[in-house]
C-alpha cells in the first residue's frame, strides 16, 4: 500500500510543481514507513512507476498513439507503447532512489 | 559509531545520487532533451497530445482588443475572423496563429537573422554567422524602418504583434509546444520587427541566386560568345510568358555598359551551390469566354520546399473594407495569394537577376574599397551573437554601396553561396513594405486598385496572376528589376567600377504584363517572361519552357471549362521531354544498333525499348519507365557534356540545361560551338545508346523500381527530425510537369478560384493548420493532397454565414468589458 501512497502524494504534488517534487513524494512515505531498503525502492520505484505510466497511458490512449510513436521515433524505441513504458521507467528509477534516501535517513534517526 | 558513520556516508550517497539524477533528467545534453522533464506525464511532451487544435467555443478576455471579435472556425481549423476594425484584425490574427504556430514563427524568424545558436548553441554559429554576413538582419531592419514610417502597416504589425504575445502570455510549461520542449527553451515576446524579419525569409528563398561565379569561370576558360551560346538569355523553343510577339509602347530607361570587359580575379578552389531551378510555381487565368460560367477563373500552385508546418496557414479576413481568403504567412498579417469578393490573385516567382556579385578590392585594414578611381570607406556594423552555453560572440560585417563583403579575403565560406572578398548587391537590402503592399491588394475591388497595390510591393520578385468578377484577367510582374546593360550580372561584376552598379529599378509601369489578351489566357510557370522585343535584360536563367508550355496548350484548347479542369492541369503529370523527344531518342537508339550489330550489352535492350514505345509518357507514381526515362536522361546529359566537364575539372562550371542537351542532339544547336569544345564527332547514336544502357542497369539495381521511390514528395519538419517528418509519399509528378512534385519541392499551395458572383474557391496545401506534431491534425491535409482532392473555400460575407458550418465560435473579448 506504501506505493499507492507515493503515488497519491506524487500526482497531488506534480499538479503544483514541477516534476522532480515526485522524488520528495517518494522520499517522504519511505522515511514514514518501516521497510528494507530493498522493499522501500521496490515500493518508491513502482508508486512513481505507475502512476506515469497510468498518467501517460491515459493521454498516450486519448491521442490514439500518435503522439506515442512520434517519441517512440525520437528515442528509437520499436513502438509507442515502449514510450509510455520508458516514461514509467524513468519516473520509476528517480522513485526508487528518492526512496531508498529516504529509508537510509530514517534508519538512521531511528537508531539514534 | 563505526557503523553509524557509515550509514550516513550510505543515506549521504544515496540523497545525492538522487539529486544528480534528477538533475540530469532535467537538462539537456547534446541534442538529447531534459528526459525526466520531457517525459513527464503531468507537465511535459505527453500534455501536448491536449492541446486542441480547434479551440472549444468560448469567450477570452484579450487586453488592448477595441471591440469584440469573432473567430469561427470550420471543421479544418481554418479561422474566419470577423473583426470591426484593422486593429482588431491584426490582433486576433496574431492571437489566432500563434495558436497553432506559435513555435514555427519563433524559429523561422531566429533563423532568418541568425539566431539558431541561441537555441542548440555553438553548432549552429557558421549558419548565423552566414545569415548576418549576407545581410539578412540589415535588410530586415531597413524594411522594418519603412513599415515603421507609414502609420497604417505600423499600427498593423503592432497589433499583431499584440495579439501574438495575448497567446504567449497565457502559455505554461504545460502547453508550451512541442520543439520548445524537445529543444528545451521557452518563448521571447514577438515584436513588430519580427515581421519584416519572417517576409525578409520569404525573399532569400525566392530571390537570392546567382550562377556569376559558375559562369565567371567558364566565361574565363570557353570564351564569353561560348558561355552565351550554352547558357542563352532567350532560349530554343521560348514559350514567354507575355505572348509572344507583343510590342512595348514604351522608352526603356538606359545602363552603359562599361568600356573595358573585365576579368575577375577567380578564386579557383571555391565551391559553389548550383542554383535550384525547381523552386518554381504555376498559376494562370482564362477569360469568360473559356468557362461554362462565363465568369473568368485563376489557378495558382507555388513551388516551394514542402514542410511541416507548412510555410502557409490558411485564414479568412473580415473587417470594414476587407474580406478576404487565402493564405496567410505565419508572422505577416497579409493575405498572400487569395481572393476576395471581387478579384483572386496568385504569384509565381520570376527569378533571377536580383542578386549580383562584384569583386570588392579592400585596402589592408578593410576600412576602405576601390570604387570609380577613389578609395571609399567601407561602413562596418558590429553584431552580436548569444550562444546557448557559451559566452556571447561578435562579428564585424564591412559594407559598401553594393552591399555587404560577406566573406573578407582570407576568411572561409559557409555554403560557399558567395566567393570570399566579394560584396552582393540583392533588392532585399532595399527598403520595402510589403504589409503596405498587400493592404491595396487585400483590399483591392478591381484591375486598377490591383495594380496600384502591386505597385509598391518590391520583393519577392514575381509574376502575378490576376482574375475579377469584372471579367477582367491580367499578368504583371512587380519588384525591384536593376536596369541593366545586356549581360549585366551574368558574370561576377567589377566593384571598382559604377558602370556595373544598380543605378535605378524599372518603372512599374514597364516591367512585362498583358490584360485582357486576345488568346483568352494568361499564365506563368517561371520561364522567362518576355521574347526579344522586350527591351530590358533581367537575367539569364529561368526555368525551362516545359510545364509552360503544357499549360498553354491546355489552355489553348479549352472551352466549357469548370474548375475541374483547373483542377486536372495543376494535377497534371505529363512529361515534357518525352512527349516531345522520346520517340526520336529510340529511333536513334534503335539505328545505332542496327548500324553496330556487333555492339552487345548485358542488358535486354529491345526489350526496354519497346516498355518506353508502350509508355503513356506520364510521370505516375508506379511507373517504372517513368523512372527508365528520368535516369536515361539525367545519364545522356551527363554523358553529352563530359567533354566539358573533363576539361574544366575542378573549374566551377555549370552543365548546359535539358533543353539546350537536346537540340545540340537533335537539332544542330551551335553545331559548331559544340564539336569546338568536344573536339571529337560526338556519335548520337552511341551516347544515346551508352546512357539508356546505364539507366536500364540502374533500374535493375533498384529493390522497388516504381517512380515515386526516385521521386516522392517528402515532407520534412523543419527541424529534419524523423520522428517528426513524413514518410515519402507515393504521388504522381515531376518537375517537368505542371504538378511539379520533386521530392523535397512541390506545390506548397493548390488554388483554384471561379469569379462569379459570389465567388468559388477550391484549394489544399500539403500539411495542416496546427504545427503541433502530437496531433493527427499536423498532416491532416496531406492524403488530399496528394489524391487532388481540393476542400471548397467558403468566403463568408458576414459572421451570421459563417455560424452555419462552425465547428467552434472563439469570442475574443476586450478585457474589462
Amino acid at each position: 500500500m506504501k506505493w499507492i501512497l507515493t503515488a497519491l502524494i506524487a500526482f497531488v504534488l506534480q499538479l503544483f510543481l514541477p516534476w522532480g517534487i515526485v522524488s520528495v513524494a517518494a522520499f517522504v512515505v519511505a522515511m514514514r514507513f518501516d521497510q528494507s531498503p530493498l522493499q522501500a525502492m521496490g515500493n518508491g520505484f513502482l508508486g512513481i512507476a505507475l502512476l506515469w505510466l497510468v498518467w501517460s497511458g491515459i493521454l498516450s490512449y486519448q491521442n490514439e498513439g500518435i503522439l506515442a510513436e512520434r517519441i517512440a521515433m525520437l528515442f528509437s524505441l520499436p513502438s509507442g507503447i515502449l514510450a509510455v513504458i520508458v516514461t514509467a521507467l524513468v519516473g520509476g528509477i528517480v522513485g526508487a532512489l528518492a526512496a531508498l534516501s529516504g529509508n537510509l535517513l530514517r534508519n538512521l534517526t531511528r537508531k539514534v | 559509531m563505526h557503523s553509524s558513520m557509515k550509514n550516513w556516508l550510505y543515506f549521504l550517497l544515496s540523497f545525492l545520487a538522487t539529486i544528480l539524477l534528477v538533475y540530469a533528467l532535467n537538462t539537456r545534453i547534446g541534442s538529447t532533451p531534459p528526459i525526466g522533464k520531457f517525459l513527464d506525464p503531468a507537465g511535459g511532451i505527453w500534455q501536448n497530445a491536449r492541446i486542441p487544435t480547434i479551440p472549444e467555443s468560448q469567450t477570452i478576455d484579450i487586453p488592448g482588443l477595441k471591440d469584440e471579435v469573432w473567430v469561427v472556425f470550420n471543421d479544418r481549423a481554418v479561422p474566419h475572423i470577423f473583426a470591426k476594425n484593422d486593429h482588431d484584425l491584426h490582433l486576433a490574427s496574431g492571437y489566432i496563429t500563434a495558436q497553432h504556430r506559435l513555435w514555427q514563427m519563433e524559429f523561422a524568424t531566429h533563423a532568418s537573422i541568425g539566431r539558431i545558436s541561441e537555441i542548440v548553441g555553438p553548432v549552429a554559429m557558421n549558419y548565423d554567422r552566414h545569415q548576418r554576413r549576407i545581410g539578412m538582419l540589415h535588410g530586415a531592419r531597413k524594411a522594418f524602418e519603412t513599415m515603421n514610417q507609414d502609420e497604417w502597416s505600423r499600427n498593423a504589425v503592432e497589433a499583431y504583434s499584440k495579439g501574438v504575445n495575448a497567446w504567449i502570455d497565457q502559455l505554461t510549461h504545460k502547453n508550451l509546444p512541442f520543439e520548445y520542449k524537445l529543444l528545451d527553451y521557452k518563448p521571447e515576446p514577438w515584436s513588430p520587427f519580427k515581421t519584416a524579419i519572417f517576409y525578409m525569409n520569404m525573399s532569400k528563398t525566392l530571390t537570392f541566386s546567382s550562377d556569376a561565379f559558375n559562369l565567371s569561370h567558364m566565361k574565363h576558360f570557353l570564351g564569353e560568345e561560348m558561355v552565351h551560346v550554352l547558357f542563352p538569355t532567350i532560349p530554343p523553343n521560348n514559350e514567354p510568358i507575355i505572348t509572344k510577339g507583343t510590342t512595348w509602347d514604351f522608352n526603356p530607361l538606359i545602363k552603359q555598359k562599361p568600356e573595358v570587359p573585365f576579368t575577375p580575379q577567380i578564386v579557383k578552389n571555391a565551391e559553389y551551390s548550383q542554383r535550384n531551378p525547381n523552386i518554381g510555381s504555376n498559376n494562370w487565368a482564362i477569360d469568360g469566354s473559356k468557362t461554362t460560367s462565363g465568369a473568368a477563373m485563376m489557378a495558382t500552385d507555388p513551388h516551394l520546399t514542402l514542410s511541416l508546418p507548412s510555410i502557409w496557414y490558411e485564414a479568412q479576413y473580415n473587417a470594414p473594407g476587407i474580406n478576404a481568403y487565402g493564405i496567410t504567412l505565419p508572422g505577416v498579417p497579409a493575405i498572400i495569394m487569395g481572393f476576395n469578393e471581387k478579384i483572386a490573385w496568385g504569384n509565381t516567382n520570376t527569378g533571377g537577376g536580383s542578386l549580383d556579385i562584384y569583386e570588392i578590392e579592400l585596402n589592408d585594414d578593410n576600412s576602405a574599397y576601390f570604387h570609380d578611381g577613389e578609395w571609399k570607406p567601407t561602413k562596418q556594423v558590429i553584431e552580436t551573437f548569444i550562444v546557448r552555453g557559451e559566452e556571447s560572440r561578435k562579428d564585424t560585417i564591412y559594407f559598401t554601396h553594393h552591399g555587404p563583403i560577406s566573406y573578407l579575403p582570407h576568411e572561409l565560406t559557409f555554403e560557399a553561396d558567395i566567393p570570399v572578398g566579394h560584396a552582393i548587391s540583392w533588392i532585399a537590402h532595399y527598403p520595402s513594405n510589403a504589409i503596405k503592399s498587400f493592404y491595396h491588394i487585400n483590399r483591392a475591388q478591381n484591375l486598377d486598385e490591383f495594380r496600384t497595390g502591386l505597385s509598391t510591393l518590391t520583393s519577392p520578385t514575381q509574376n502575378y496572376v490576376f482574375a475579377s468578377v469584372d471579367g477582367d484577367i491580367a499578368i504583371q510582374l512587380n519588384g525591384f528589376h536593376p536596369v541593366r546593360w545586356e549581360h549585366q550580372g551574368k558574370f561576377i561584376g567589377d566593384g571598382r567600377d559604377s558602370a556595373y552598379d544598380w543605378d535605378e529599378f524599372i518603372p512599374f509601369e514597364q516591367l512585362p504584363r498583358e490584360i485582357n489578351p486576345a488568346r483568352g489566357f494568361v499564365s506563368s510557370a517561371n520561364q522567362i517572361p518576355f521574347d526579344a522585343n522586350y527591351p530590358y535584360y533581367f537575367d539569364w536563367f529561368f526555368a525551362p519552357q516545359a510545364r509552360a508550355t503544357i499549360i498553354n496548350n491546355t489552355l489553348s484548347n479549352l472551352t466549357n471549362a469548370t474548375h475541374r479542369d483547373m483542377i486536372a492541369l495543376q494535377m497534371n503529370s505529363d512529361n515534357y521531354w518525352a512527349n516531345n523527344w522520346l520517340e526520336i531518342k529510340l529511333d536513334s537508339v534503335e539505328a545505332y544498333l542496327a548500324y553496330n550489330s556487333d555492339a552487345s550489352f548485358d542488358v535486354d535492350i529491345a526489350d526496354h525499348i519497346e516498355r518506353l514505345r508502350n509508355w503513356n509518357r506520364i510521370n505516375e507514381a508506379q511507373s517504372e519507365e517513368a523512372r527508365l526515362f528520368d535516369n536515361w536522361q539525367r545519364f545522356l546529359r551527363d554523358e553529352l557534356w563530359r567533354p566539358l566537364s573533363d576539361s574544366l575539372k575542378e573549374v566551377p562550371h555549370l552543365k548546359p540545361s535539358l533543353n539546350i542537351s537536346y537540340e545540340v542532339l537533335f537539332n544542330e544547336y551551335a553545331e559548331n560551338e559544340y564539336h569546338q569544345i568536344m573536339q571529337q564527332n560526338s556519335e548520337t547514336g552511341k551516347v544515346l545508346t551508352e546512357s539508356l544502357v546505364k539507366s536500364i542497369e540502374y533500374l535493375a539495381k533498384q529493390a522497388d523500381k516504381a517512380w515515386w521511390n526516385q521521386n516522392g514528395s517528402k515532407i520534412n519538419h523543419l527541424l529534419n527530425i524523423l520522428a517528426l517528418n513524413e514518410p515519402r509519399l507515393q504521388v504522381n509528378g515531376s518537375k517537368y510537369s505542371p504538378n511539379a512534385i520533386n521530392n523535397f519541392q512541390g506545390p506548397s499551395w493548390r488554388m483554384v478560384v471561379e469569379m462569379t458572383n459570389p465567388v468559388q474557391a477550391w484549394g489544399v496545401y500539403p500539411g495542416g493548420q496546427t504545427g503541433n506534431p502530437s496531433s493527427k491534425d499536423y498532416n491532416a491535409f496531406i492524403k488530399d493532397w496528394s489524391e487532388g482532392n481540393y476542400y471548397e473555400l467558403k468566403l463568408h460575407r458576414d459572421y451570421e454565414s459563417a455560424t452555419v458550418d462552425a465547428a467552434s465560435i472563439v469570442i475574443l473579448n476586450p478585457s474589462g468589458k
